[in-house]
């Protein structure tokens, strides 16, 4: 049996402000509450961030040099011909591949996971994304999503540009694993037993230890889960508690959980639970070719 | 464990469900009637195929061998990648004419995870001989002679074969996935397997509640590799190579097997073998 642990963050969502994006490499309004992040400079860092966006919201077809997955809580995205994520699908954009332009038409709110991908480039952390657009912005102008240097014709994408300003050098996107990003409806999947009594889960995808994957879990009142790290867990709605004690906590709707590798919890539900867990990726050394 | 030779196993025509002309290689077949019958097969798909766009009450993994397929519009399987396409989602249309050549992919159709297993062979030649003497198929659509009772005159030929084999009308699960998902294996890094010289792996997806999954694998001339025992069926295609089995049984190029559920395997290859491992539903 893994020794159950102190949880490394318990982000309670009703003590955290909403905040605005003031420096933006977006276009469109942009307002959030940070559920969690790892250590910057860590291939596997990542930022857990609740978004809400509405309707002026645009950003140009892009690749990142991270994988993201997202989770449509309220509302509809468009990605033109990548598809729509409607209330509850699930998406994953993969490092290195091309997807949008995409815009929304109405308030949206999407629980967005950024976290280093399997090409171990890791994720920029917001202090450092702030700093270098901040940087940026006395040298040149964001527009549409793009960066312009001051005097050149020659925009780059607003994320690369910020990414080279904090790390002094140029990116290099990996290669494409997908050929485009994958939109998942978890309502067509059906539940299963998980092993412990009252608990069901749905495992959506995963493409092995360096990359992200996703399960859902269901928890009958008086069940309970013991998960083990390295993950993150949004309770998407019920209350309940996570063990051990002395940490011991009780959760509510929209509260997370973030374990490193080794440590694990205990969650028990007091009323009816679903949890969307994402697992992270392990970075073991790479085979020499 | 079933094994099943490439080299001794000949292309045989393919009934006219679609357009245009594509020869099947069925290397295994499993069990008609279970929820995880299957049949793996090499396509090789004439610069004449087409298909309508449609969707599958089945499951597919399909693994491009040799040249491009075309899967949809601007939208082809190159060397190497795989694709899943998962049971109730639209794909296509296809047309290979869009590449301008013929292409030879590995295919596995298999029961999906709703459960509504996968038509045999066997039932899809006998249902399209009768269809036959009722209409005709053209393009990937049936075209009946005469309206069937609820009036329908043309019906995806597939769909078609399908309700007459079972006597009800075909049902599509939601789809889970928004499109097929097209992984290109080369853009994945090989992993070593933890206390095994000579071997490196890739871990191409695990998809849905069923644990359907995909993984390539390469082994070093001389070394070995187990393959654990799952819950679920696995079928492992080699993609070139020769080596034996722990039972002595030699695979070589193209060579397909069947590993039942709890069949746990041993792998020694004599030449650089590259393979690719299947698992299909646990139910």
């Amino acid at each position: 049996m893994p020794q159950e642990t102190a949880i490394v963050q318990f982000i309670r969502h009703a003590e955290l402000a909403l905040q605005t994006r003031g420096i933006n490499h977006r276009v469109g309004s942009f307002r959030y509450k940070d559920l969690g992040s790892g250590q910057p400079g860590k291939p596997d860092n990542f930022l857990l961030r609740l978004v809400s966006s509405e309707t002026d919201f645009f950003s140009p077809r892009h690749q990142h040099n991270f994988d993201q997955v997202r989770v449509q809580i309220q509302g509809t995205f468009q990605f033109d011909a990548d598809g729509v994520m409607t209330e509850g699908a699930v998406g994953y954009f993969p490092e290195g591949t091309d997807y949008g332009p995409q815009t929304s038409q109405e308030d949206t709110v999407q629980l967005v996971m950024q976290i280093g991908g399997p090409s171990g480039n890791g994720y920029l952390s917001e202090g450092e994304r702030t700093r270098a657009v901040a940087e940026l912005a006395g040298l040149g102008e964001f527009r549409g999503g793009r960066y312009f240097a001051a005097g050149s014709q020659a925009g780059v994408d607003a994320f690369q540009a910020a990414w080279e300003q904090a790390q002094g050098r140029a990116m290099v996107y990996p290669p494409s694993r997908l050929q485009r990003p994958m939109l998942v409806d978890p309502q067509a999947f059906a539940w299963l037993p998980a092993g412990p009594a009252g608990v069901r889960t749905k495992t959506l995808f995963n493409f092995g230890p360096r990359t992200v994957g996703v399960m859902l879990y269901q928890l009958a009142a008086g069940a309970s889960l013991t998960l083990q790290g390295p993950l993150s867990c949004f309770v998407e709605a019920g209350t309940g508690g996570a063990d051990p004690a002395p940490q011991a906590q009780a959760y509510e709707a929209f509260d997370t959980l973030h374990l490193a590798a080794g440590e694990s919890t205990r969650l028990s539900a007091d009323s009816a639970t679903r949890l969307i867990v994402f697992s992270h990726p392990v970075f073991e050394p790479l085979a020499t070719d | 464990m079933r094994i099943a030779r490439s080299e001794t196993t000949p292309f045989t025509p393919v009934p006219a469900v679609r357009g245009g002309t594509i020869a099947f290689k069925t290397l295994l077949e499993g069990a008609e009637g279970r929820p995880d019958n299957y049949q793996l097969l090499l396509a090789d798909t004439d610069i004449s195929f087409k298909s309508p766009r449609h969707r599958h009450n089945f499951d597919q993994f399909r693994l491009s061998v040799e040249g491009s397929t075309n899967i949809g519009p601007k939208r082809n399987l190159e060397q190497g990648d795989l694709a899943y396409f998962p049971e109730g989602t639209y794909y296509g249309p296809q047309n290979q004419e869009e590449v301008g050549k013929n292409s030879l992919c590995m295919v596995v159709q298999f029961g999906g995870p709703c459960g509504n297993g996968y038509m045999s062979r066997k039932q899809m030649q006998d249902g399209f001989a009768e269809l036959s003497a009722q209409g005709s198929f053209e393009a990937g659509v049936y075209r009946r002679a005469t309206p069937a009772e609820d009036g329908r005159k043309n019906q995806d030929a597939y769909e078609a074969i399908w309700e007459h084999e079972n006597r009800r009308p075909i049902s599509y699960s939601r789809p889970r996935f928004l499109d097929p998902v097209h992984v290109r294996d080369q853009n994945f890094d090989w992993q070593p397997v933890a206390g095994t010289e000579g071997v490196k792996v890739k871990q191409l997806g695990r998809f849905t509640e069923r644990d359907i999954g995909a993984q390539a694998l390469r082994i070093e001339p001389g070394h070995s590799l187990s393959l654990a025992a799952m819950p679920q069926l696995q079928l492992v295609f080699i993609k070139d190579g020769s080596g034996r089995f722990g039972n002595g049984e030699a695979w070589s190029r193209h060579s397909a097997v069947e590993l039942a559920a709890g069949e746990a395997a041993t792998m020694t290859a004599d030449t650089l073998t590259e393979a690719v491992i299947m698992a299909l539903p646990r139910f």
